[in-house]
């Protein structure tokens, strides 16, 4: 695996994660946990 | 399931239904959402450990100031008007009631009437219902029982269903940005020979 592919996955990662970041932080459904 | 296991899921079954209409991660990664960072800033604001209601409420509303912020930036994104409504919906019951109002009927119906006593002592975000909140029909009556057993608000229908918007949306086509489309628009049309001679 080349440079530009570990640094295209890091990037979809991180975007990915920010995307579930803001709907968790925009969710206000109750759970327990 | 916790709402994080939930959130996970739709966001894996987003990026399986942008695949079967024809889109492509890579897209996905073209097109560049304005100040990303602020989302996982607000996420974790949510997160501090805060022993004074008042300053914890304030942390909160902050929290969905910045994801305002965040949504306002970006509303050019397939689905983010739709979650910036949905955001909308939760900041303004939670902003009238200082927190989150969950009825015991809907704790009831989702299959969680054993985590009362862990909502009684919960954190500021959420709170049991008394008959002093308001705007209650945006609060979290929406209960799911087996097997997903979760309460939502509709503000946080409108936010996961922008959620999945963003993703399918996004991979399905590639972005272009906005100084590009007016830079063709400002393409003069090519002179007709009989202009010329």
């Amino acid at each position: 695996m080349n440079n530009t592919t570990k640094a295209r996955i890091r990037r979809l990662a991180y975007a990915l994660a920010s995307i579930a970041a803001l709907v968790l932080a925009a969710a206000a459904g109750w759970r327990p946990n | 399931m916790s709402t994080l296991s939930f959130t996970l899921a739709l966001l894996a079954a987003s990026v399986v239904v942008g695949y079967l209409l024809g889109g492509r991660l890579q897209h996905l990664l073209h097109r560049r959402l304005t100040w990303l960072p602020l989302a996982l800033v607000a996420y974790l604001v949510q997160a501090v450990p805060v022993h004074t209601r008042g300053l914890a409420v304030a942390l909160l509303l902050g929290s969905f100031v910045m994801l305002m912020v965040f949504c306002v930036a970006n509303r050019s994104a397939p689905g983010i008007p739709l979650l910036c409504i949905g955001l909308l919906m939760n900041f303004a019951v939670i902003a009238a009631n200082s927190g989150m109002p969950v009825p015991r009927s809907s704790l009831v119906a989702s299959g969680q009437e054993a985590t009362l006593p862990a909502l009684q002592h919960s954190a500021v975000k959420h709170h049991l219902a008394g008959p002093d909140d308001v705007l209650m029909p945006l609060a979290d009556v929406i209960g799911v029982g087996a097997p997903i057993h979760l309460l939502f608000s509709p503000g946080d229908l409108a936010a996961f269903a922008g959620m999945a918007w963003l993703v399918v949306g996004s991979m399905r086509r590639r972005y272009t940005p906005r100084h590009v489309v007016l830079r063709r628009d400002q393409i003069k049309p090519r002179a007709r020979i009989a202009d010329v001679v």
